[in-house]
């Protein structure tokens, strides 16, 4: 839009062009949840699954560590034993990566999913409450333009003045 | 060409014309040397003294010289607080030819050599100095002029204090006997005639020939000139290096052979030249009193020879210590490295000219016989040649005339001032740098004034108007734009499902953009004004900048009269004189403006004494003015001879004795009354 136009654009032009924009958000946000909805479902039981695998690697771990204490050192099994507890660690590490990688993925897939709910909540919310607004009027929302229209200071040179009041 | 070259000298063609002499003693066509000798001693005698009378400088010009560099010594001391203009040089020493130049040194401290030179230039253009030349990248910067009504040339080198020294030496050698001061004129008046005193032209210094006459009258067994360096108190200065420039003064000279005549010193000297002047073995030094081993001075004969750049190279520099002469205090300083081949071939040939034809007893007038261009004499000049034909109510009609001039160019003047001052304040009200209305009495510039006031109110008023908008806004015009359309994209166009805004910062974002389209019609006026009054500005500016040229031109036209005051002034001073020197008056005996201003008045005795009577205490320096002025008694004897006065009795004007109260030079009579 052009500076001049803007210029004419009035509160009720602005309140409709944002209840357009609304509504058209709402009508985007459903299809959007569906997709980080199935995204979610995926991610899940991968995140769960590789939580479980971790878990059990490192109870085997555990239980490796209280045989050793029993074994003597420098013996043939306890030998083997930390051979075998080696490679549960490296194991054990990959299964470590995978959760994480799993886990943020879930993550980021419920976040996703929370905030599409949200903004289709609140965008409900703003349709109602600016259809709302055209009806029973926009003057409390104008206080600063009519301050301002009565040629008093801005809000900019309101804020300026309580910030050097402070300082 | 080749076949031109002589195998022995090496000399071309015209070569061996040039330095015939030379040429023909290295081939053999001449016996080899032979001691000097003369056929009619007095004759050449007679011959010398005659030649150095009409050479050498007259009592006229020597006053002349002084009375210049007295007034350079004055004004140039005046103009640079802590210097001191010294004399150095021939012209000092009184050992100068007519034609030798003034040279001058300025010692001054902490001053960068051409910055001052330059300084110099401009005082000198204020002087009246002609054809001024600053050399600032020589060995020793100078600045080169010529004195305007005489013409004399005249150089002023900065920091040269060992010239300083070397002139007094000089000055002691040339007073310690007639006969010495002659045959150093002698010989320069030789090598001036002959063009072998040019060092820039790649022969030696007039000053280098003054030393090796000095020597070789040293090595003189006829003669044997004093050594006044040798157990010399030591007398250290500190310049660049330490010197000792200690030397003995007040010596008393007899020459060995006390009946040796001017005629038999000279030709002594050339006979020395000619045959015993040994430069390839020893070095020539007055301070060791005629010679030095090259080994011992450790100046050994430096690469190239003269001898090996025959015949096509003789532009170039000599190798170091070709001919070596070594100066009296800077003992590192060998005076020969100026030379050049041709200068060095020029030398040994006029040595050996003059050794031939004295020894066939021709004049010492056809010895020295001037070749090249010679240095035109300084002109004897009658400051009031035009003077003396007019009679002397011309002479006070052409003062009268000066004077209606002068008092119309003093207020031509004193007008042009008064529009610079005038000019300088409108600029600066212009520039609004001066806030208060400029006083302005010339009636052009009123009208400017006015102008300019309304202009400077005009846009005074307009500046404060934005400042107050923008005061309630703070925000620019262009800012309110930048952010409406911001809002509006936000809350209307964007359609970022994962970047929505709460409903919260939705109402806010709605009611900033009515705030701002509230705010954009003043902003927009303040935006208006502040580009009018720039516009006024700018106007302004045009202004101010046709008073600057005004003032440029007022300015120049300012020196113009001040150069035309100066002129008119000596023009005034000059008929003064001459008529003074007419009436045979002598100059008026009253104290000179300046000096007058510049004693400082110090406090009034009268107040002082009122001071004391009313019980307040005084500073020394009050009191030194109530001494100054009688002390209390004598104020008071003061008082009562003015009481007198006013009475109408007739009294001689007394001064006022302080210590005994009387009056000094009083009669008895009137004592006793």
């Amino acid at each position: 839009m052009k500076d001049e136009a803007l210029l004419e654009v009035t509160p009720e032009f602005m309140i409709r062009a944002i209840i357009h924009r609304r509504e058209r958000l709402a009508m985007m946000i459903p299809k959007q949840l569906e997709s980080r909805g199935e995204e979610l479902q995926v991610a899940e039981p991968l995140a769960k699954d590789a939580k479980e695998r971790r878990e059990a690697l490192q109870d085997k771990i555990v239980a490796f560590n209280d045989q050793l204490l029993k074994v003597k050192s420098g013996s043939e099994e306890h030998q083997s034993l930390i051979d075998s507890r080696e490679s549960f660690i490296a194991e054990s590490q990959q299964a470590e990566n995978a959760y994480l990688e799993n886990e943020l993925f879930r993550r980021r897939a419920d976040s996703r999913t929370k905030r599409l709910t949200f903004a289709l909540n609140d965008c409900q919310r703003a349709i109602e409450y600016w259809e709302n607004i055209l009806e029973k009027g926009w003057d409390n929302l104008l206080t600063d333009a009519q301050r301002v229209e009565s040629g008093g200071p801005s809000s900019y040179a309101v804020k300026r003045k309580e910030k050097e009041a402070k300082s | 060409m080749t076949e031109e070259i002589c195998p022995v000298s090496g000399f071309s063609k015209d070569q061996q014309e040039r330095w015939s002499h030379l040429h023909a003693l290295l081939t053999q066509e001449v016996d080899t040397l032979h001691a000097l000798n003369h056929p009619d001693l007095p004759r050449l005698g007679t011959e010398i003294q005659a030649s150095l009378q009409q050479a050498t400088m007259s009592s006229e010009e020597l006053t002349h010289r002084k009375a210049v560099f007295r007034q350079l010594k004055k004004r140039i001391e005046f103009e640079f607080e802590g210097s001191q203009l010294h004399a150095f040089g021939s012209t000092e020493s009184g050992t100068s030819l007519g034609a030798g130049d003034l040279d001058l040194c300025i010692v001054v401290k902490q001053q960068s050599p051409r910055r001052l030179l330059n300084k110099i230039r401009n005082v000198l253009k204020q002087m009246g100095m002609k054809d001024i030349e600053v050399i600032g990248r020589a060995k020793v910067p100078i600045v080169k002029f010529k004195d305007g009504p005489s013409g004399l040339p005249i150089d002023i080198s900065v920091n040269n204090e060992l010239a300083i020294y070397n002139t007094d030496l000089i000055k002691e050698y040339a007073e310690l006997h007639p006969l010495v001061k002659e045959t150093v004129l002698a010989v320069k008046h030789w090598a001036s005639s002959r063009s072998i005193n040019e060092a820039p032209n790649g022969t030696l210094s007039s000053y280098a020939w003054t030393l090796i006459a000095l020597a070789i009258l040293q090595a003189n067994p006829n003669i044997a000139l004093l050594n006044l360096q040798e157990n010399a108190p030591k007398s250290i200065i500190q310049l660049d290096q330490s010197y000792n420039v200690g030397f003995k003064k007040g010596q008393t000279f007899v020459p060995a052979n006390p009946s040796m005549t001017l005629a038999e010193a000279v030709l002594g000297i050339f006979d020395h030249l000619a045959n015993d002047w040994s430069f390839d073995e020893g070095v020539c030094s007055v301070k060791h009193g005629g010679y030095i081993g090259r080994e011992i001075k450790r100046w050994p004969h430096g690469e190239p020879i003269a001898w090996d750049m025959v015949p096509e190279e003789l532009n170039q520099r000599l190798g170091d210590h070709s001919m070596p002469i070594e100066d009296p205090f800077q003992h590192s300083h060998d005076l020969s490295r100026v030379l050049r081949p041709e200068g060095y071939f020029d030398i040994r040939e006029e040595i050996y000219r003059a050794q031939k034809l004295l020894s066939q007893g021709l004049s010492w007038e056809q010895v020295c016989e001037p070749i090249g261009p010679q240095t035109t004499r300084f002109e004897r000049f009658d400051l009031f040649a035009d003077l003396r034909t007019l009679s002397m109510e011309v002479l006070r009609n052409q003062m009268t005339e000066i004077e209606s001039e002068l008092v119309k160019v003093d207020v031509e003047h004193t007008e042009a001032k008064q529009r610079r001052t005038e000019l300088a304040k409108l600029v600066k009200f212009g520039l609004r740098q001066e806030r208060t209305k400029p006083d302005i009495t010339i009636p052009d510039y009123v009208e400017i004034k006015e102008r300019f006031e309304n202009s400077v109110s005009e846009f005074t008023a307009m500046r404060n108007k934005v400042d107050e908008i923008n005061e309630i806004n703070i925000l620019s015009h262009s800012r309110i734009q930048h952010q409406m359309r911001t809002i509006f994209e936000r809350i209307t166009e964007e359609l970022d499902v994962m970047n929505v805004h709460n409903l919260n910062r939705e109402r806010e974002l709605f009611g900033s953009f009515f705030e701002l389209k509230a705010m954009q019609p003043s902003a927009l006026k303040a935006h208006q004004t502040y580009l009018t009054s720039k516009q006024i500005d700018a106007d302004l500016h045009k202004e101010v900048k046709q008073l600057n040229r005004m003032n440029r031109k007022n300015s120049n036209s300012m020196k113009r009269l001040i150069k035309r005051r100066r002129t008119l002034r000596r023009e005034r001073g000059r008929i003064e004189a001459f008529i003074r020197i007419k009436d045979g008056g002598s100059r008026p005996n009253k104290p000179r403006a300046k000096q007058a201003k510049r004693k400082s008045k110090g406090p009034d005795a009268s107040m002082v004494k009122q001071k004391m009577s009313t019980g307040e205490s005084v500073s020394m320096e009050e009191l030194n003015a109530l001494l100054n002025n009688g002390g209390l008694l004598g104020m008071n004897l003061e008082k009562e001879v003015k009481i007198e006065e006013r009475s109408g009795k007739k009294r001689k004007k007394r001064n006022t004795n302080v210590r005994r109260g009387t009056a000094k030079g009083s009669s008895r009579r009137s004592r006793k009354e």
